[in-house]
């Protein structure tokens, strides 16, 4: 089935009514199914009519889109449309591929006949705009091309299939008409198609065949490329011959779409996919990008990549039937999001691309991902801190430190100390190429004191310096870690590691 | 390294003055496909893989975070915490086992199937050698020293056995058939656990009891420490890394390939 929808929208002037008409003559205000059917190959033409209540000067009208054509000669220089008369603007349109669709946009620009200067130019003002959208959608195989069968009678010249994608098919139906006064009877029709078997016969009545005068008998005929070429071919029955041609293109895939995990955060590793809505139909191959854009600064984070090949270009492709693609060696890809706040873009190019897929990092407070307090030695506690600020906009820290007696803990004087370490983080997220990752050394000199694990078990009557309260404030807010407990591997009194030579702590 | 300055209390105990350094956090070394010790940095779900840190290429390769050894042509070499070379030792040609003391973080075990025989490395002592009874369908698959005893998770016809050594006799004083397929990959584990590799399955038996199980993905098949609570699971084609932490289950990450070329 054919179909041909036309949605007209209307830009009239008080003065005048200038609309479209169909070929049949009825308004063109919603859709429109013209009668007939197109043929795959076959030049049709559609008559739109342009009528006004007042003499007009159409100044010019235009056809843009695809698949339509208007022919020439066309009002390209002002012509007058009389009151009640009728100007006809004949659109071209040949279906090349079943399935395939067009669309257009019919305009026409016009003014008062008097206001044209009589439709004479030159300085004709800016005109008023007729405004129309066609668009086709060609469901079914095409019927209708008529090849007479005397050698002097009217013919198709050729049958044009267009471009057929190599999986698919595209059929013509002709007619074998018999336009004389006497009967012809053909033995059969020449098999002579082409030399590559992409042009056959579908179907065809029985022969040996006799048309009566007026008679006539259909034949499918068909085109299926196996490559990327054109074809040329001739049906030859009787005493005619029919050229055929017909181009092999890649097939048309349905946009793939680039599926993603739905919530993404900094310092994750997710999967994407790629998938089809249908299974396709040959073998293809693309590329996926991943881009980002920081939301702090410029300075792009490195470690936001796929894993597997790393980096943020990765191929991908489908087999014949596959639903999903293969990325690299799999059918989904891992990705790292990174440490930084911002917008991630997964792109792809392939012969039908699919939609970019956008996911933001919003920004979050400090995420600490390992922790380690002790005492390497007996003047000194350290507390490393590793995690990521996705913000990069660290400001104040602040220590608060526990002794242990016994069971309870109490608060080592003068309570929380605080920090502002707004410019020595801001110098170095400045120079760092790791996104917003850190590791902090905090380091403080101590003495008359000992670690533990917690157990509460003084050392040699000394102090006992059991945990500590870490507070880390960035522009998302602030991030508490509670009693962090000194490493037992740690336990120093005078130098001499109670679990070791040296005593190091992992 | 950015220097930070910290707040001075007071008080009885004194907390003064003090220091402090801002850097990228370092996760530890891997040993990539063709054998180069490369360091990873960054946080978990969040690396960097570096470049190598050696110029060669390494027949095996550990690191707990505190120090790493590292085995080559006919010598294995002892690496301190900045992943220096402290000191090498001749040893026999061949690849080796290699494996941690529990009760401390300052001895390695290391198992030589060419000389079949199990090493106590030390920088002080160098290399030890320990005699040790194993029968000719046994091979040697995971380490883990205890003081004065070793664990060898042994690989004898088709099942794996945990068994214990004493280092001062050789004799084997237990031994324990572990349910897993001979085929396994395991590593010994400081608290007693056993990290394993069936397959694709990635599993911990805790000394509780308790297993964890994961799906790691298929072409993996060696599992090395890596760092601090993290185990390098590697292949030919794919890294993937482990953390470990006790309290918690374990969580599974892939290692990228190598650093990210930005085009």
């Amino acid at each position: 089935m054919k179909r041909l929808g036309l949605l007209a929208t209307l830009a009239t002037a008080a003065w005048a009514q200038v609309q479209f008409y169909t070929p049949a003559g009825a308004l063109l205000s919603g859709s429109y199914s013209p009668p007939g059917a197109f043929i795959v190959g076959v030049k049709q033409t559609i008559n739109i009519n342009v009528v006004s209540s007042q003499a007009v000067c159409i100044v010019i009208a235009t056809a843009s889109g695809s698949g339509f054509l208007l022919e020439t000669p066309t009002p390209d220089t002002p012509s007058a449309l009389a009151v009640g008369g009728t100007m006809t603007l004949p659109l071209d349109f040949t279906a090349t591929l079943q399935g395939k669709g067009a669309s257009a946009n019919l305009e026409v620009q016009y003014l008062p006949l008097a206001q044209s200067n009589g439709c004479n130019g030159p300085g004709i003002p800016t005109a008023n705009l007729l405004k129309a959208d066609l668009f086709v959608l060609v469901n079914s195989i095409a019927s209708g091309a008529t090849v007479s069968l005397q050698p002097n009678g009217p013919q198709v010249p050729s049958v044009q299939f267009g471009t057929v994608a190599t999986s698919q098919t595209s059929q013509v139906q002709v007619y074998l008409n018999n336009p004389g006064t006497s009967p012809i009877t053909i033995a059969a029709p020449s098999s002579r198609l082409d030399t590559q078997g992409a042009f056959t016969i579908k179907t065809e009545p029985a022969f040996p065949l006799t048309l009566n005068p007026t008679q006539s008998a259909a034949v499918v005929l068909q085109f299926a490329p196996t490559a990327t070429q054109s074809y040329s071919g001739a049906f030859v029955v009787g005493p005619v011959t029919v050229p055929l041609t017909g181009n092999g293109v890649a097939p048309a895939f349905a946009a793939p779409t680039i599926v993603v995990d739905s919530s993404l955060a900094s310092g994750i590793q997710a999967s994407l996919t790629i998938t089809l809505p249908t299974p396709a139909p040959v073998a293809a191959t693309g590329t996926l990008f991943l881009a980002f854009q920081p939301s702090v600064g410029s300075v792009d984070d490195p470690q936001i990549q796929f894993l597997l090949p790393a980096g943020r270009k990765i191929g991908f492709s489908f087999n014949a039937g596959d639903t999903v693609a293969t990325i690299g060696t799999a059918k989904s890809v891992n990705f790292q999001t990174g440490t930084t706040a911002g917008k991630l873009t997964f792109s792809a190019t392939f012969q039908t691309p699919p939609q970019p897929v956008t996911a933001t990092i919003a920004p979050q407070g400090i995420a600490i991902d390992s922790t380690i307090a002790n005492i390497p030695n007996d003047s000194q506690a350290t507390i490393l801190l590793n995690g990521f600020d996705n913000t990069k906009s660290i400001t104040q820290l602040a220590f608060t430190f526990y002794t242990v007696s016994g069971t309870s803990l109490a608060v080592v004087p003068p309570g929380k100390i605080t920090y502002d370490a707004t410019k020595d983080f801001s110098q170095f997220f400045q120079t760092s190429t790791a996104g917003g990752m850190f590791s902090l050394l905090a380091q403080f000199p101590v003495s008359g004191m000992a670690a533990t694990s917690g157990a509460g078990a003084a050392i040699g009557g000394a102090a006992i310096l059991h945990s500590v309260d870490v507070e880390i404030t960035n522009s998302a807010g602030t991030v508490t870690l509670t009693q962090l407990l000194f490493s037992q591997c740690s336990v120093v009194i005078s130098g001499n590691c109670t679990t070791g030579t040296g005593c190091p702590c992992p | 390294m950015k220097k930070l300055s910290l707040f001075t209390p007071l008080g009885l105990l004194c907390l003064c003055q003090g220091v402090g350094a801002i850097d990228i956090p370092h996760i530890g070394y891997a040993r990539d496909p063709q054998g180069m010790v490369r360091p990873v940095d960054g946080v978990s779900g969040n690396f960097r893989i570096g470049d190598p840190v050696a110029a060669d290429p390494s027949l095996a390769f550990e690191w707990n975070g505190v120090f790493g050894i590292r085995k080559i042509a006919a010598s294995i070499e002892w690496w301190d915490a900045s992943a220096t070379r402290l000191v090498t030792f001749d040893a026999p040609s061949g690849g080796a086992v290699i494996g941690y003391d529990r009760s401390n973080f300052q001895t390695a075990w290391i198992y030589s199937a060419t000389a079949h025989t199990l090493f106590q490395v030390t920088p002080q002592s160098g290399m030890v050698p320990f005699s040790l009874r194993l029968s000719m369908d046994e091979s040697v698959v995971a380490i883990a020293g205890s003081g004065k005893s070793v664990d060898i998770a042994l690989r004898r016809g088709g099942s794996i056995l945990l068994a214990t050594f004493d280092t001062a006799s050789g004799s084997r004083t237990a031994e324990t058939a572990l349910n897993i397929p001979a085929s396994s990959h395991l590593l010994l584990l400081q608290d007693g656990s056993i990290l394993g590799l069936s397959g694709s399955t990635v599993w911990l038996d805790r000394a509780d009891g308790t297993r964890w199980s994961a799906n790691a993905g298929p072409g993996l098949g060696e599992l090395t420490w890596m760092g601090r609570e993290w185990i390098q699971l590697s292949g030919p084609s794919r890294q993937s890394a482990i953390r470990i932490r006790t309290g918690s289950d374990p969580t599974l990450y892939t290692l990228p390939a190598q650093q990210a070329v930005i085009e």
